[in-house]
């Protein structure tokens, strides 16, 4: 009932509008919809990326096919995940988002993950994650050198392991020799936040793209209470980050920093699209120069500004390849990372 | 405080159309009411995912307008869910499940109106309360949500836990584990701490399906299950009306349930409190505000063996609760943008939107305060327009309990399966649905309670968490906090008020009552053989479970991740020992005593048990029947096959009313979910291999 309803609302629209069949694969958008699927929660900042693109990216695409959002949720993305690589019909119009902190765990050896991610077609990302430390007023630390200096150790909160507020601090600690002691078991970044503020915690590791606008406030409180962050991992505008110390400057040890890079390879292409395996070629480039150009869309982009989410387009040739620089990663760098990967049972 | 005043009149401005502006912000607001009011009543649709959907619409709109349109949305779903648990024993909204508990008794009882006149006018009473409540608090906002550190919120969860043992009715054993059996259900998925698997079955579902559990089991899935699945079987069995066939009591009985609310004020504005105040925790989620309050409800109560059966209180308790809590959750959103639901998170999204930075900007005078005072008249101003109109259809929609049974189940099955694929759009919430819905049937029939197992599980994490949060934090000295003793305190006092209460309240009356009421209200039934072995079975079945907790917790995940155990443990092994026992006593005993109320003679005629095995049986492949026919044809197809099938065959009904109430089915599933909301049902597995095979057969032919 549907496919006729929908092949005939697609027919009374090429006869109205007189078009004439372009190529095959171009044409095959027509009538169509594009579902994405989005492995968390409606709501949260995955899901406002994904909502925004399929809302604009209809007009990107020749054929202008309908778009559909659908939240798959479980297991940290895993379940979205496992479901396109497994179940997902290789006919261009499912795309999948999902953390790509999944390739990192499976880079790492991570037993349960049963996905070549190789495999996939990569869409590209609509953003990248810029890794920053912040520590509390209430510490009088103020910047990388005093948190380096301090004798005790450093309470830092965090979701889960896997999340950057959990590994980050302990790469910190491999690589840099901070002490930091990482408190899991928090809810979500918020109730985090809350934490610092009622001096449970003293620093939080995040990403500054989100914090900048979250944790605003406690960005611009004044003494005790206000949140100073301390690195950072790329130059970026705002005044509080603009000139503090890089992770790639300050971790000299090219053995130690390979650590870092080993994990932070995931920040240059976060929330990426992508198709499952077997995906036609022709189709993956026609979502590919969609994608590309609706993050260029000016329609896109004011409502981005509008929500705060900042917008860098990270191409699907690109994205492709750090899939793959993360999966071969030297065997020394996968050891000295083995400590961020979930255990498995006998 | 001049400023604040000014504020407060100024937000009420705002939202009233007494300007364009304000004209067009309370058009929008009514807009969002109605999008609210029909997410509450339908099961199956979630208040965050519709807001979420909404989201997009406010680009363009004021602050205000914005806010009236999803807040006005936000605040009527606890409400009209409501009006679907007292109903039918299905939860319009996860949040709304405590209601059922007394309020869908009261239905049965043919008190339809006067439990849904508690229920609203209740909530009324808690939106109103839990409003002011945000009003009052603005000034004192900040040291009242920071006061609040892991270890009161572990001490919190533990003063909550401790409810159970008032949950539990006359067997406090069974209820303890019941309650044990919540708390490790809380347990499964991945652990807080280390991300270790627990109990998430990956050797009998496979490593994929079992990935499915590593977020745990939504509360949702099993309430649904739990109360809805076993009132379709009685439902069935009796043959009749929800009603159970009596005649409507003159539906003055709506007034009668506000008049309740009144009569019990105490117990409306504290469990209204305890909802605000449950609220402004960040982390805490809405489903312990209500079983908190119902607990309460009960533990508060001079005579419990009521509750369960039909007790106005425990409908006032939660319904107030419920709304209560909105107004609470959303200091600390504005405060400090913390989201304690997903709801608020979609407004938190909303007011960056918007180009809001949540914190002390919302709190200042200066700045944005006359727009948080006009969050709080929207709530206060949708939750009267929702009642009032709720009051006028409310006789009409109490009749629907008067209507033939047979009407009513397949309707009310595909909506608890919707219920169930709504939560992560997946089958396995609706096997959870079934799961938990043959649980909740024997549980009900050889007497364990229900909300002590609820209690557990909406508690159990967030106990969890905090005690190891805090223990992180602080070490042992937390113990000292004091916060920590005051809870203490208030735990104890809790715990002992009414048992030494109730004693002396029965020293007094002893001689009184005596010679007053007639000593026969307990009656003695002696256990036919049958039903002592599959009691038997059923308490068996629960020292299994506790066996398997405290195997995997000492040599499953445990032998390699002990603190990830250490929870497991010590809830499993006292279940453990108290399911064993239990067990002895349930093989053992071979009488029962149940307390006869006065009025239970009058009820309806006892059915022939051979007739009411044949109509169980019919029923429960009638449940099973649903789930394969959504899994064979998909929801659309499915709502009218299985329905027209069911009205036929099942309930033998003349073919204009199965065509015809199919024809409904199918128009309500396709037109509303499929058509009109885009809800991603999968394509029935049926037509994935028909067409398929069809395809190999002409290739190789």
């Amino acid at each position: 009932m549907k496919i006729t309803l929908r092949g005939m609302v697609a027919l009374l629209v090429v006869l109205v509008l007189g078009t004439s069949a372009k190529a095959v694969a171009e044409d095959f958008y027509r009538g169509k919809t594009i579902r994405f699927i989005v492995g968390v929660a409606a709501g949260g900042g995955y899901d406002t990326y994904a909502r925004a693109v399929a809302r604009h990216i209809s007009r990107h695409i020749p054929g202008n096919p309908a778009t559909v959002v659908e939240n798959m949720t479980g297991a940290g993305g895993l379940v979205a995940a496992s479901y396109l690589y497994k179940q997902g019909k290789p006919d261009g119009l499912t795309m999948a988002m999902f953390n790509n902190s999944l390739v990192v765990q499976k880079g790492l050896g991570d037993p349960r993950i049963g996905i070549d991610f190789r495999k996939l077609g990569w869409i590209g990302a609509p953003s990248i994650g810029v890794p920053v430390c912040m520590v509390m007023g209430f510490t009088g630390l103020k910047t990388l050198d005093d948190v380096l200096e301090y004798k005790k150790p450093l309470k830092v909160g965090a979701t889960r392991a896997g999340s950057t507020g959990y590994d980050l601090p302990l790469i910190l600690n491999e690589t840099l020799g901070t002490k930091f002691e990482v408190v899991s078991g928090f809810t979500g970044t918020a109730t985090t936040r809350v934490a610092l503020q009622k001096h449970e915690l003293e620093a939080f590791c995040s990403q500054w793209e989100s914090m900048r606008v979250t944790a605003r406030a406690m960005l611009d409180a004044p003494g005790d209470d206000k949140l100073i962050p301390f690195i950072v991992s790329e130059k970026w505008e705002d005044p509080e980050v603009k000139d503090l110390p890089l992770f790639k400057d300050v971790i000299k040890d090219p053995k130690k920093y390979a650590i870092y890079r080993g994990w932070a390879s995931q920040m240059d292409f976060q929330r990426p699209f992508s198709v499952p395996p077997g995906t036609p070629k022709d189709r993956i480039a026609i979502l590919r120069k969609g994608l590309a150009n609706v993050l260029k869309d000016p329609a896109l982009l004011q409502e981005a500004k509008k929500s705060k989410l900042v917008i860098t387009a990270v191409s699907g040739e690109q994205t492709e390849k750090l899939v793959d620089e993360i999966l071969s990663m030297p065997p020394d760098v996968k050891q000295s990372l083995a400590f961020l990967v979930r255990k498995k049972g006998k | 405080m001049l400023e604040y005043l000014y504020a407060f009149n100024e937000g009420l401005i705002k939202v009233l159309p007494l300007s364009t502006q304000g004209t067009e912000t309370f058009l929008f607001m009514m807009v969002g009411m109605f999008i609210g009011f029909a997410v509450g009543i339908l099961p199956g649709l979630g208040g965050a995912t519709t807001l979420a959907l909404m989201l997009p619409f406010i680009y363009n709109m004021e602050p205000v307008t914005a806010f009236a349109f999803l807040l006005g949305s936000n605040a009527v779903t606890a409400t009209t869910g409501d009006i679907t648990s007292v109903l039918f024993g299905v939860p319009g909204e996860g949040i709304t499940a405590a209601t059922i508990v007394d309020g869908h008794p009261m239905a049965k009882n043919g008190e339809a109106g006067r439990a849904l006149g508690a229920a609203l006018m209740s909530s009324l009473v808690g939106a109103v309360f839990g409003a002011f409540m945000l009003a009052l608090a603005i000034p004192i906002v900040s040291p009242l949500v920071l006061s609040i550190g892991s270890a009161e919120f572990f001490m919190l969860a533990l003063l909550g836990i401790t409810f159970v043992a008032s949950l539990s009715g006359e067997n406090v054993p069974k209820g303890l584990v019941a309650g044990g059996f919540g708390l490790v259900l809380a347990m499964i998925g991945l652990d807080p701490i280390e991300s270790v698997p627990r109990f998430t079955l990956e050797g009998i579902l496979g490593e994929d399906n079992a990935l499915f559990l590593w977020d745990g089991v939504a509360l949702v899935s099993v309430t649904v299950g739990l109360f809805a699945i076993p009132e379709i079987i009685d439902l069935a069995v009796k043959g009749s009306t929800i009603a159970g066939g009596g005649q409507p009591s003159k539906l003055g009985g709506v007034m009668e349930g506000v008049k309740d609310t009144f009569r019990h004020w105490k117990l409306v504005l504290r469990c209204s409190g305890l909802g605000a105040y449950i609220g402004l925790i960040p982390g805490m989620g809405g489903g312990p505000a209500q079983w908190l309050a119902y607990a309460h409800a009960v533990q508060s109560s001079p005579n419990k063996e009521r509750f369960g059966k039909g007790a106005v209180e425990g409908v006032l308790g939660p319904g107030a609760a419920n709304n209560s809590k909105e107004g609470g959750s959303l200091i600390p959103t504005l405060a400090f943008g913390v989201p304690g639901s997903l709801s608020m998170a979609i407004l938190l999204g909303a007011f960056i939107i918007q180009g809001i930075v949540p914190g002390p900007d919302l709190l200042n005078p200066a700045k944005h305060l006359t727009l948080t005072f006009s969050f709080v008249w929207i709530i206060v101003i949708t939750n009267i327009i929702t009642v009032a109109i709720c009051f006028l259809f409310l006789n009409q929609l109490a009749k629907i309990t008067f209507v033939k049974g047979a009407y009513l189940i397949p309707f009310l099955l595909l909506l608890i399966y919707l219920g169930g694929f709504a939560v992560k759009n997946s089958f396995g919430d609706m096997m959870l649905v079934l799961l938990f819905g043959t649980l909740g049937w024997l549980m009900v029939k050889f007497d364990w309670q229900r909300p002590p197992l609820l209690l557990g599980l909406v508690l159990g994490g967030i106990a969890e968490n905090n005690l190891f949060i805090a223990s992180r934090i602080y070490g042992w000295s937390w113990l000292l906090h004091p916060g920590v003793l005051v809870i203490a305190l208030i735990t104890l006092v809790g715990m002992f008020y009414p048992v030494v209460s109730a004693r002396f309240r029965r020293l007094r009356e002893e001689d009184q009552v005596r010679s007053v009421l007639p000593a026969s209200s307990v009656k003695v039934v002696h256990v036919p053989i049958t039903t002592r072995i599959a009691r038997a079975l059923f308490a068996l079945f629960m020292v299994g479970l506790f066996a398997y907790v405290v195997y995997e917790a000492k040599f499953g995940f445990g032998d390699w991740e002990p603190r990830a155990a250490l929870f497991p443990w010590v809830i499993g092994l006292p279940s453990f020992l108290l399911a064993i026992y239990i067990f002895i006593q349930e093989s053992l005993r071979s009488i029962r005593k149940i307390k006869v109320e006065e009025l239970s003679s009058e009820q309806q005629p006892e059915i022939d048990p051979i007739i009411v095995r044949q109509r169980t049986l019919s029923i429960a492949s009638w449940i099973v029947g649903f789930f394969v026919a959504i899994w064979l044809l998909g929801f659309t197809a499915a709502s009218a096959v299985a329905t027209f099938l069911y009205l036929k065959f099942g309930a033998k009904e003349k073919w204009p009313a199965a065509v015809g109430l199919a024809l409904v089915a199918w128009l309500f599933f396709y037109g509303l979910f499929d058509y009109g909301l885009h809800m991603p049902f999968p394509t029935g597995a049926l037509l994935e291999w028909v067409p398929s095979s069809v395809a190999a057969l002409r290739g190789s032919g």
